[in-house]
Formats: structure tokens, sequence, C-alpha cells
């Protein structure tokens, strides 16, 4: 094989071995690479049921036939087990010259299995593989462990961590790495620290092989040229993602006070001309020429890089209008290893209980203090509101009571992301149907529903978010490749199966990439109804009830929500163009039109199947 | 009908758009009424990439104002 690897590295914790496994052309042919190959092992390999934080639960890295090559913005990888969080399958993706490194190390993908009893870290180069002590990276921040590491094994190997959130099991931990760049949302560093991996460090050395490497090398330098020609390039450089803020409030979509208004009245505060005058530095994920990582000086005079949806989640949404302050949450965010999304939802989450008097503690919106306070209650699970919110919002919502579900703001247990969908349906539909739970990065769909009319619930609507979780959740997840530069710059996504053509030598027509990603979406359903058995309905695949009972009450669309039965047919199209029966389980005909017809079996021990 | 000759939108821009016109926020002037297009002379923007809403509502580079309109010209940007 060219371009792919054509191997995965097999460790087991628990007994400190590996193997080396030479996997079938056949797998990269279906299923393409990063989160395909993730779905693929973790269906054929982990046992129904499986606790998400037992060694029996599997955690792989996977990168995808581009990952590492020298085209644009490859230098990603996907992480994926079963989610502690959500009970159903969990990945992200992330930029990391581990990315890059794996792949020259002669791996395309490590897959974990047991646990080991004392903390440990990977050392991996190209063949030799060692499990090294970590006891004394053990409660070290990812910021520290990482520097101790390079200290260690030099500066050019690419390593993935977790912090204290992960080795402490909060349940929406993530791994993170280059102090900043974080993957795996719903808990996948809660998954590693249970299984006491504190880190993974590579060494690469060798050529990644490729079909036509001139080719390639011609298409990729011609490739980030034309990205350099974008007419919104220098300001994306300028920006990055942080000029969502006024894009967002501008539309009346930005997360404000627990996702109860989509404006927030110091957004210009919080902004990226806001940002732009306290950055200091800008750096970016390996072999990507677009570098959207801003670094700025936080109200403590330490470090952190910022991004749209740290700043809404962690500034607005919690009522905080002050950019350096925010600052200072997103750093101990991902110092600690936890995933910004998920605690900002937290925070906002305890306000609000706490407005409501469902909470003894008095936390104010935009009250910094207090969410610092309760960031740290949180990541060390040092008292019993610390202990409520580790576990997410719905869990907490269970807790709680009081109908305050109705304003846990998740779906599938996952945390919302930035964009208040009061009035954007086929942006709910997108949170809706996600794989992971609610999630952006499969269809952001909102600025189309900007451009096409928000008010409507149509058949084009759905289509559309099938379209995007093809391109987003299926391509360039499977790639690994960043999104970006397509979305963010409009760089045309033909590039991609001539980049795959000189890099695996294979033909991939549209057609056959976005039947490669529907097989992945009817896999990934497949697993959560077989880790959810009886309990599967499509209620999974509905936002929380604010958005369908509160109005929004201020700003220019005041008095809008969204209209659940209308919300419901749409989501029936989707079931209805995706092949799924009305309670969202993927037919006989479907499974077998994908070349999934070896599934059923297993599925009709569990379900019946239309 | 409006009989007046100096008729005047409310022109907000967002991002690169912005940069490239210079401002973010502005009362303009449009004569007898202009194109969206026309907003955009002489700037190099990506038209299959803009978002166009005139008083909140969908429009485009091909939309008519003809005084008095909030309009928001913005890119497919996003936190994407
Ligand atoms: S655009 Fe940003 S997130 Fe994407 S690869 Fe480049 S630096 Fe990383």
């Amino acid at each position: 094989m060219k371009g792919w690897t054509g191997r995965f590295l097999r460790v087991n914790l628990s007994e400190q071995s590996t193997s080396v496994q030479e996997y079938e052309p056949s797998l990269a042919r279906a299923f393409l690479g990063g989160r395909g190959f993730a779905i693929k092992i973790l269906w054929d390999e982990l046992r129904a049921g499986t606790a998400p934080l037992s060694p029996e639960n599997i955690l792989v890295f996977m990168a995808g036939p581009l990952t590492g090559l020298p085209v644009p913005s490859s230098g990603k990888l996907v992480v994926a087990a079963k989610s502690p969080l959500t009970s159903g399958y969990g990945d992200g993706n992330l930029g990391s010259r581990a990315a890059v490194m794996l792949r020259r190390a002669g791996y395309d993908g490590i897959i974990i299995k047991g646990a080991s009893d004392k903390p440990v870290y990977l050392y991996i180069e190209n063949e030799k593989v060692e499990f090294l002590n970590a006891d004394d990276l053990w409660g070290m921040s990812t910021f520290d462990t990482e520097k101790k590491l390079s200290e260690t094994h030099g500066k050019d190997v690419g390593i993935l961590c977790i912090g204290p959130a992960g080795e402490n099991l909060v349940l929406y931990a993530n791994v993170h790495s280059q102090e900043g760049r974080a993957g795996g949302r719903p808990g996948m560093g809660a998954v590693m620290g249970s299984k006491k991996l504190k880190a993974i460090v590579i060494r690469g050395t060798r050529e990644i092989e490729t079909a036509n490497p001139e080719e390639l090398k011609r298409l990729g330098e011609e490739g980030y040229e034309e990205i350099k020609k974008k007419p919104n390039y220098d300001f994306w450089r300028r920006q990055g993602t942080m000029a969502t803020v006024e894009w967002s409030q501008e539309n009346s979509v930005l997360p404000t006070f627990n996702f109860r208004e989509g404006e927030f009245e110091n957004a210009d505060k919080i902004g990226g001309y806001a940002m732009e005058k306290i950055k200091v530095l800008q750096r970016g994920c390996p072999y990507c020429n677009m570098i959207c990582g801003n670094v700025v000086e936080d109200a403590e005079g330490k470090r952190v890089e910022l991004d749209y949806e740290n700043v809404a989640m962690l500034g607005s949404d919690i009522g905080l209008g002050d950019l350096k302050k925010i600052s200072v949450l997103n750093r101990l965010a991902d110092e600690y290893g936890i995933d910004t999304i998920s605690v900002g939802n937290a925070i906002g989450f305890a306000m609000e209980a706490s407005e409501k008097k469902l909470l003894k503690e008095k936390i104010e919106w935009g009250d910094f203090d207090a969410a610092k306070t309760l960031l740290e209650d949180i990541v060390f699970k040092r008292n019993d509101i610390g202990r409520l919110l580790a576990n997410g919002v719905k869990y907490a919502a269970e807790k709680l009571g009081n109908n305050s579900k109705d304003w846990a703001m998740q779906v599938k247990g996952l945390e919302i992301s930035a964009y208040d969908c009061h009035f954007a349906p086929a942006m709910a539909l997108s949170f809706g149907t996600s794989p992971i739970g609610a999630h952006h990065k499969d269809a952001w769909v909102i600025a189309w529903e900007v451009q096409v009319g928000r008010e409507s619930y149509t058949r084009e609507k759905v289509a559309k978010v099938i379209e995007l979780q093809r391109i987003r959740g299926g391509v360039f997840e499977c790639l690994t490749a960043c999104r970006l530069p397509w979305i963010e710059l409009g760089f045309e996504l033909d590039w991609y199966p001539k980049f795959l053509k000189a890099a695996t030598g294979m033909e991939f027509t549209f057609d056959e990439l976005y039947r490669i990603a529907d097989r992945i979406y009817t896999l990934i359903r497949a697993f959560w109804i077989r880790e959810f058995r009886g309990r599967w309905g499509r209620e999974m695949d509905i936002p929380p009830a604010r958005w369908f009972k509160e109005p929004l009450t201020k700003g220019r669309y005041k008095g809008k929500t969204l209209d659940l039965e209308k919300y419901n047919q749409m989501l029936s199209w989707y079931y209805e163009m995706r092949g799924w029966d009305e309670r969202g389980v993927p037919t006989k005909k479907a499974l077998k039109d994908l070349g999934l017809e070896n599934i059923i079996t297993e599925l009709e021990k569990i379900i019946t199947l239309k | 009908m409006r009989s007046t000759e100096t008729r005047k939108v409310c022109v907000k821009l967002l991002g690169y758009i912005a940069e490239m016109l210079g401002f973010r926020n502005r009362e303009l002037n449009i004569g007898k009424g202009l194109r969206v297009r026309e907003l955009l002379k002489g700037v190099n923007v990506d038209e299959k990439r803009i978002i166009v809403l005139i008083n909140g509502k969908p429009a485009n580079m091909d939309s008519i104002l003809r005084g008095g309109e909030y309009v928001v010209i913005m890119p497919v940007v996003g936190g994407g």
C-alpha cells in the first residue's frame, strides 16, 4: 500500500506488550482512515456494555492517508473510545506533531487496550516501543508534562498527554498537545487516565511512502499558494476563529447566559478586535499555513491560545465580558486538560441553578472568581458541586431534578458547542444528529442557514446537514486533514481527491467518498444502538427543551423558539434520507447498500430491524 | 414612494470585508438606489462566500437598496 503505512501499533497496557498489525488494504478502501478506522475497530473489538473507564475499553489514535504529508493542514489525528460521558461512540481530532510522527514511525494508528496499575507513558521510536514510568509526571499540567517530556526526549518528538482532569476521571477531560491543541471532548482524556496512561511520545524518522511523491509535492505547493491567494487569508491570520464572536452576535447565535439568549451586551469586548489588542504570538498545527492559534496574555500574565468556541463558552455563555479573564479560564482548562466547551456549559448550568436556588452555593453570572474556583472544584472533584459537575450537565440535571434537564444544554450527554439555535432549525438538527453528541464539527450548517433563511424547516435544509456531515464528519475526519482551509477560506474540495490520488495511487470520486462517510455514520449509529439496547429512541436526537419552550427575550429575534413538531418532521426526513427507520435505526436495506450486511445479525440480537 | 434624492442606508460589514472597505459601520448615501454589488465595487471578495442580509432577511449581491435599509454583508466564516 502507498499513502497508508498499512500498519497499526497494538498496545496492551495490562501486560505491557505490543505488536504490529498489518491490516488488509480493503479496510483502507472501505473506511479511509481516522474516524473510519476508529469506529470499525471499536465496533469489531469492543464488547457491548463495556464500562468506559474499565481496562476493557479501547482507546484508539488514528491518522489517515493524508496525515503528515506535505499538503495543506494535514497534521491532525483522531482519538476515539467508548465515551464515559455519553456511553456512546466518542471521538475528536487534534492537530499535533504527534500525528506526523506517528506516520513517520510507520503507523496509521495506535490501538490501546488494558490498563496499567501505575502511571506510565509510551515512548515510540519507529519499531521501538517502551513503557516508561510516569510517577513524576502524574499530577502535572499538560503544559508542564510536555515541557518535561521534551527535555527528556528532545524537541523533535510529538507528544499527546492528559492533565489532572484526565487523571481524576472528569468525564469531559480531553487529550492535549502543544499547549492548547485539544481533542476528544467526550472524555477521551478520562479514558486515557483510567488506563493510567499519562502521555504518548513519538519520534518517527522514516519517509511516509506515497504513490507519486513528486506530484504530491507539486500539488501541495500549489495548494498552499492557492490558500494564500484567498481574499480572507490575511484577515484569517489576524483573527482566526475569533472573528466569529462578532459574526455570531450579529446573527443572534452567540450563546449567552447558558443558551438563554443569542446576543451578549459585551460581545465587542470579547471578539476578534479585542483579542488583537492582547495578542502576543501566533502558532498552529503542523503543515498548516493558516496557523489559527492566537496566543494572548491573560489577566494573570500567562500565555494562552484563544479561539471562538472557548471564548463564547467561557465568556458570553457564563456572562463574563472581560477577555483577559476569559483567557485565564481558557488557560486553566488547557493546563488541566479539560474540555473548554463542556466546562463552560457546566459553569453556566451551575450559575443558572444557583439563580434558581437549586444549589446552595451562590454563583452569579459573570463572576470570574466563582467561575475559576468552580473550574478547579470540577477538575479536582474536591467538593460536592465539583463532583456533580464533573459528570457533565446531563448527569447534574438528573441529580438536581426540577426540570433542570430542560436547560442542561446537551444532546446525547455531550454539551452543546457555541451556537445558539432558538432560531436556527438546521443547526439544531446538526447538533441533534451529530454522531458524538452535540458538537459543531460534523455539520456546521449555521452560515449556510443564515444565507438561505432561518425561518423554514425544509427538506433542503436536512439534505444540507447530511451533505456537510459527509464532507466534514466523513471525509475530513478520515483523511485526516483540517477542514478549515475549505470552510473558512474556500479552498476547493476538488483538491482532496487529487491529493489522495498522488498519495495512494487510487482514484476516489466524491460519490465514493460520500458512501464511505455514510457507511461510517451508519456504523457509528449501530454502535450507539448496541450500547443503549432498549433505551435507544429518537428522543436521543432532540436538543434540549429550552430552545423549544423558552423564547429569546432580547435582540432582533426576540420571541423566537424552535418548533418541536417541525423539528420532528425534519428529523424524520433526516432518517429517511439516511435509510434509517422512524426510531433512527438503520434499516436492513441501508446496511446492505453500504456494505454493512455483516453487522445485521449482531444488531438483530438487540433490536428488530426493518 | 420617497421623493428625497439623497437616500441613505446603514451598512455593517464583518470580517475581512470590513478591512477591505475600511469601515465596519457606516451610513451611506445611495443616490436613487443601488445594487448591493456596487457597494463592494473594486474589492476582491469571493461572491459565492458572501452573506447579505437586508433588514435581517436573506438577500444577495443583486438585491437593490432603495433607502432606509439596514444591510449586513459578511463572509461565510466561522468558528467552523
Ligand atoms: S487551520 Fe488552525 S486548526 Fe486547522 S490545521 Fe491550521 S492551525 Fe490547525
